[in-house]
């Protein structure tokens, strides 16, 4: 059975070094809100559909990221998926994702309340999802692929504990 | 003319109808050849091919009547040269095709015509036929595009050209030509000109241009070429800078225009700037922005970070600061000094489009600064309005601000531009500032009747709105003006000069005293300080003979005395006068509410005149010309010496006007200085020249923004506005009326006790029993009795003494004369509601 990996800047984090592993994706906007004198929320939004993501693991190998390019743009291959449910079984995703084998988009038919595996196919950045009978809803998920200005690897052993690193990156 | 034109017309146009016409006939532009027949009603189009003429008019025909044009006599197509060109513009009819349908022929009869007609085929073809005595010669184009664009048929006839040839050519394309064998002159026959024909099944069909004939030449393939390269060119586009404030009702809106001016152009596309900001903008729950800076023509948006911030505010420089992070090289901060700067706001859609624009500053870079460590410049700008205005001439800032009054009397006439801006707008109850746009706008203090925008809650942030009152100190309830206009009267005063006859002929016989002499008389009248403006009348002696009781005779001979004499004088003199005016411009409603609160403003105005050069004259038969008496006061000619044009009496009513200006505009500035503060949603409809109303829970207020300050964060994303408006107040009842600010009237001239204007010369008769000592100071014509008959011991000495009067200190010295006048003044109540 192969497990996806984290792909950083070309580099594929070792298995042994992701043994606990996390993965946050957070949205980076710049977006105003304030409230109105009748309690209404006003919202203007210069920039949004950027990501900021911190990525955490460990294990017993080190990552093999104290090389990564720090000073300009390189893109992770994400372990963390993003989704799209709708009632259309026809769904536009974005285009920067993963398709290597075993990262590419799946899709899932919600039947009874229940997520049912279905197939997906892709036409550009379009994803059908096989129909399934008595389904109330589809979803799609796919791996991202960011492009991101990367600090460097934070690293710590401890005994017992292992490797563990933390890496931060944001969208440019 | 076109260039089209001028190309066609060099090569000698036998004919040519351009068909620029709009309505009735048809005229040749070369020859006389008139279409003046008209057939039905055909339309006369403004359009042709685009580079072709002034109008491009064309005669389209479209409908279904029996239309076409005819000239009234017919002429010969060409000459005898065996060469020629004929051609037109054709567009087809809006309909479609319709076959058979003549466009132009020559007719003569039946057999003798020369005719071009849409071809009968299905394929869309111009047929040029022509018949001369039987022999019948048909060239026809090329299947004619099926397109509603202008095309160029041309038919040449060339007897040099492979025996003679006829071609054809539909825009830059050669059709099948066909052999014309050995004609010589086939285009002969006099005959009518039709466009069109007046048959049933011939009439009109499709839009004609320019039809014209060369009959000398048969043209080349080049010739044409060039022809329809230059009658399709379509005409230069219209660049005109154009920037339209305001906002549409629409996001987004084309407006379709027709340019009139010299040339008359069907619809242009006109690059423009429309700024279309929806002032209901502020209302909206979420939306998206972008905001542009330009530095010295640069787009640096890209580059930004932290806060942007603009400020406006009334009468004064408008403001902006940005940081962004320059481009990679040596930074040079003078660099970024001193250029143009531009801040843009945007509304956009979710995907970036744009969805209006408004402009937020055009100004000029001030200062950059450079911070190595963090690598950002941080730029402040400015739109320079003192700058602006020290680099003007009086005579253009005046123009900008043309309500405002200036008087050198009022202030300094050495003022810089900026000054001289400051000192007009003291005057005037105006706002001047540099629009967004970088303009130098005007805007009344007043609010407007009814505001440009009204914000309710859903309008406005929930932060504090803060009410700033005017200081009471502040306040101005009253100026009273203290102007002095010193000026000379020149005053004439005449007088009646009498020595009576107190002693008569006989008793000048009996008494025997010597009488004056006349010259004696003249010398004293000649010698005073007054002078005679008239002869002196002189009594007449009676003719020898007997006279008196008891009889004397008189044997005549005393012309050069006399015993009475009269005549009138006359004195001039310069007085100063000095008219003290006080003019009181005050606001009843603000002194009813805090009490008179008064300043003094002090002002003085003096006629030139050289007063000494008026004394001086001495020669002058009566009072000066322009005089005026003053009856029933001092009963003397005045003439006030205020003629100057530059500090005389206008000049001195224009300064009070300027004064009176001035003070109502201060009243009125300090009255206004009430400040309501408050953020409303980010709306760029809200600019420095707007009136708002807010109409909140607890606030309802209406007046004119009087600062305005915005930011924007590319970090945060935080977009805010903050909104001044100045607020009117005064507190009273309301029932001040505007007083005219006309100068006060010119007060009357002081009080004067008119004196004696007779003369009258006494007699001293020494000599006699009742003649007192003589008193050295008495004035008069002293002589004595003959010594026979003299019955006193007191002689005189014999003569005349005129002591003409002195000018007395009243009418002499100077004198001032006060003038009080008051000025009301409205002072607006701006709205101001406010509740728990």
């Amino acid at each position: 059975m192969s497990v996806r990996q984290l792909i950083v800047d070309g580099v594929t984090v070792p298995v042994w070094a992701t043994t606990d592993f996390d993965q946050q994706i957070n949205p980076v906007e710049a977006v105003y809100q304030s409230r109105k004198k009748n309690g209404g929320l006003v919202q203007r939004t210069l920039y949004t559909g950027k990501y900021a993501t911190s990525i955490s693991g460990g294990g017993l190998a080190p990552a093999g990221l104290d090389n990564i390019n720090t000073g300009g743009p390189i893109t992770i291959h994400c372990v963390e998926p993003l989704s799209i449910s709708s009632a259309s079984n026809v769904i536009n995703i974005p285009s920067n994702r993963r398709s290597d084998t075993g990262s590419e988009p799946h899709g899932y038919a919600e039947v009874n309340g229940a997520l049912v595996s279905t197939p997906v196919a892709m036409n550009v950045d379009q994803a059908t999802l096989t129909t399934v009978s008595g389904a109330t809803g589809y979803q799609v998920r796919w791996y991202p692929i960011l492009t991101v200005i990367a600090k460097p690897l934070r690293k710590t052993l401890a005994r017992g504990s292992g490797h563990r690193w933390v890496l931060e990156a944001e969208e440019i | 003319m076109s260039a089209y034109q001028d190309y066609i017309l060099a090569k000698g146009l036998r004919n040519y109808w351009s068909l620029q016409e709009a309505s009735g006939n048809l005229a040749d532009a070369v020859s006389s050849r008139t279409f003046n027949q008209i057939y039905g009603t055909p339309t006369y189009q403004l359009e042709g091919p685009a580079g072709a003429g002034d109008y491009g008019i064309g005669i389209a025909e479209d409908g279904s009547g029996l239309e076409g044009f005819r000239t009234q006599y017919g002429w010969d197509l060409f000459t005898t040269s065996g060469k020629g060109t004929f051609f037109l513009w054709w567009k087809r009819p809006t309909a479609g095709f319709v076959s058979g349908r003549y466009l132009f022929c020559w007719l003569s009869g039946t057999n003798h015509f020369t005719a071009v007609c849409i071809g009968t085929s299905a394929a869309v073809q111009i047929t040029f036929s022509c018949s001369y005595y039987g022999t019948t010669a048909t060239i026809t184009t090329d299947t004619l595009p099926d397109d509603d664009e202008w095309h160029l048929i041309t038919f040449t006839y060339d007897k040099d050209d492979s025996g003679g040839m006829l071609r054809s050519y539909v825009d830059k394309t050669q059709g099948t030509p066909v052999s014309m064998g050995s004609f010589v002159n086939f285009w002969g026959g006099s005959a009518f000109v039709y466009l069109g024909r007046n048959d049933v099944s011939l009439y009109l069909r499709g839009h004609l241009a320019h039809i014209g004939v060369d009959a000398d030449e048969a043209w080349a393939l080049s010739v044409i070429e060039e022809a329809y390269d230059l009658g399709v060119a379509a005409q230069p586009s219209l660049n005109i800078p154009m920037l339209l404030e305001g906002f549409l009702t629409y996001a987004q809106a084309s407006l379709p225009m027709q340019l009139n001016g010299a040339k008359l152009f069907v619809q242009q596309s006109v690059g423009m700037s429309l700024q279309g900001v929806d002032p209901n903008e502020g209302t909206v729950a979420a939306g998206y922005y972008d905001f542009n800076i330009t530095l010295d023509g640069t787009d640096i948006s890209s580059q930004l970070v932290g806060a942007t911030t603009v400020e406006h505010q009334e009468r004064t420089s408008g403001l902006a600061s940005f940081q962004f992070i320059p481009n990679a090289g040596v930074i040079d901060p003078d660099s970024f000094e001193r250029k143009t700067v531009t801040v843009d706001y945007r509304r956009v859609t979710s995907t970036g489009t744009l969805i209006s624009t408004s402009r937020r500053f055009t100004g000029i870079s001030s200062s950059a600064y450079y911070d190595p460590d963090t690598g950002i410049v941080k730029v402040e700008a400015t739109t320079d309005l003192q700058g602006t205005f020290e680099n003007m001439d009086r005579e253009a800032i005046k123009a900008l601000i043309p309500n405002a009054q200036w008087s050198e009397h009022i202030f300094d006439d050495s003022a810089d531009g900026w000054k001289y801006a400051q000192d007009l707008l003291s005057t005037t109850p105006e706002d001047c500032h540099v629009s967004e746009n970088g303009s130098i706008r005007l805007v009344p203090w007043a609010a407007k009747g009814t505001a440009d925008l009204e914000l309710l809650d859903d309008a406005v942030i929930d932060k504090p709105v803060s009410l700033t009152r005017a200081k009471r100190r502040d306040l101005l309830t009253r100026v009273r003006i203290n102007l002095d206009f010193r000026f000379v009267r020149l005053r004439h005063r005449e007088m009646s000069v009498q020595l009576p006859e107190t002693y008569s002929f006989c008793e000048w016989l009996n008494l025997g005293f010597t009488a004056p002499g006349k010259s004696m008389v003249q010398s004293a009248a000649d010698s005073s300080t007054w002078t005679r403006t008239s002869d002196i009348s002189f009594n007449t002696f009676p003719a020898p003979g007997v006279y008196c009781n008891p009889p004397r005779g008189w044997v005549g001979g005393a012309e050069e005395f006399c015993l009475r004499a009269s005549w009138k004088a006359a004195r001039r003199w310069a007085q100063t006068i000095t008219e003290e005016y006080a003019l009181y411009m005050y606001c009843p409603d603000l002194e009813e509410s805090v009490g008179k609160q008064e300043i003094n403003e002090d002002y003085g105005v003096e006629a030139t005149y050289d007063a000494t050069d008026y004394e001086k004259i001495t020669e002058f038969t009566g009072p000066p010309t322009g005089a005026v008496f003053d009856a029933g006061n001092s009963e003397d000619w005045t003439k006030d010496a205020t003629d100057s044009e530059r500090d005389g009496r206008l000049a001195m009513e224009d300064a009070q006007r300027v004064a009176l200006a001035r003070a109502s505009t201060t009243i009125l500035d300090r009255a206004r200085r009430n400040r309501l503060t408050f953020d409303p949603v980010y709306n760029p409809f809200i600019t420095t020249d707007k009136t708002l109303r807010l109409n909140t829970t607890h606030v309802q207020a209406k007046g004119k923004v009087y600062r305005l300050r915005e930011k924007f964060d590319s970090e945060t994303g935080e977009i805010t506005m903050r909104v001044d408006l100045a607020l009117s107040r005064h507190g009273g009842t309301g029932l001040a009326s505007n007083d005219p600010q006309d100068p006060a009237p010119e007060p009357p001239p002081s009080t004067e006790q008119a004196t004696a204007r007779v003369y009258i010369i006494p007699w001293r008769m020494g000599g006699l029993a009742v003649s007192p000592v003589e008193d050295p100071t008495w004035d008069g014509y002293f002589t004595n009795p003959d010594p026979n008959v003299q019955t006193g011991p007191n002689l005189y000495e014999q003569k005349l003494v005129v002591e003409m009067p002195e000018i007395e200190e009243a009418a002499r010295n100077a004198t001032a004369v006060q003038a009080e006048q008051f000025y009301e003044l409205i002072v607006p109540e701006d709205e101001l509601t406010m509740s728990y």
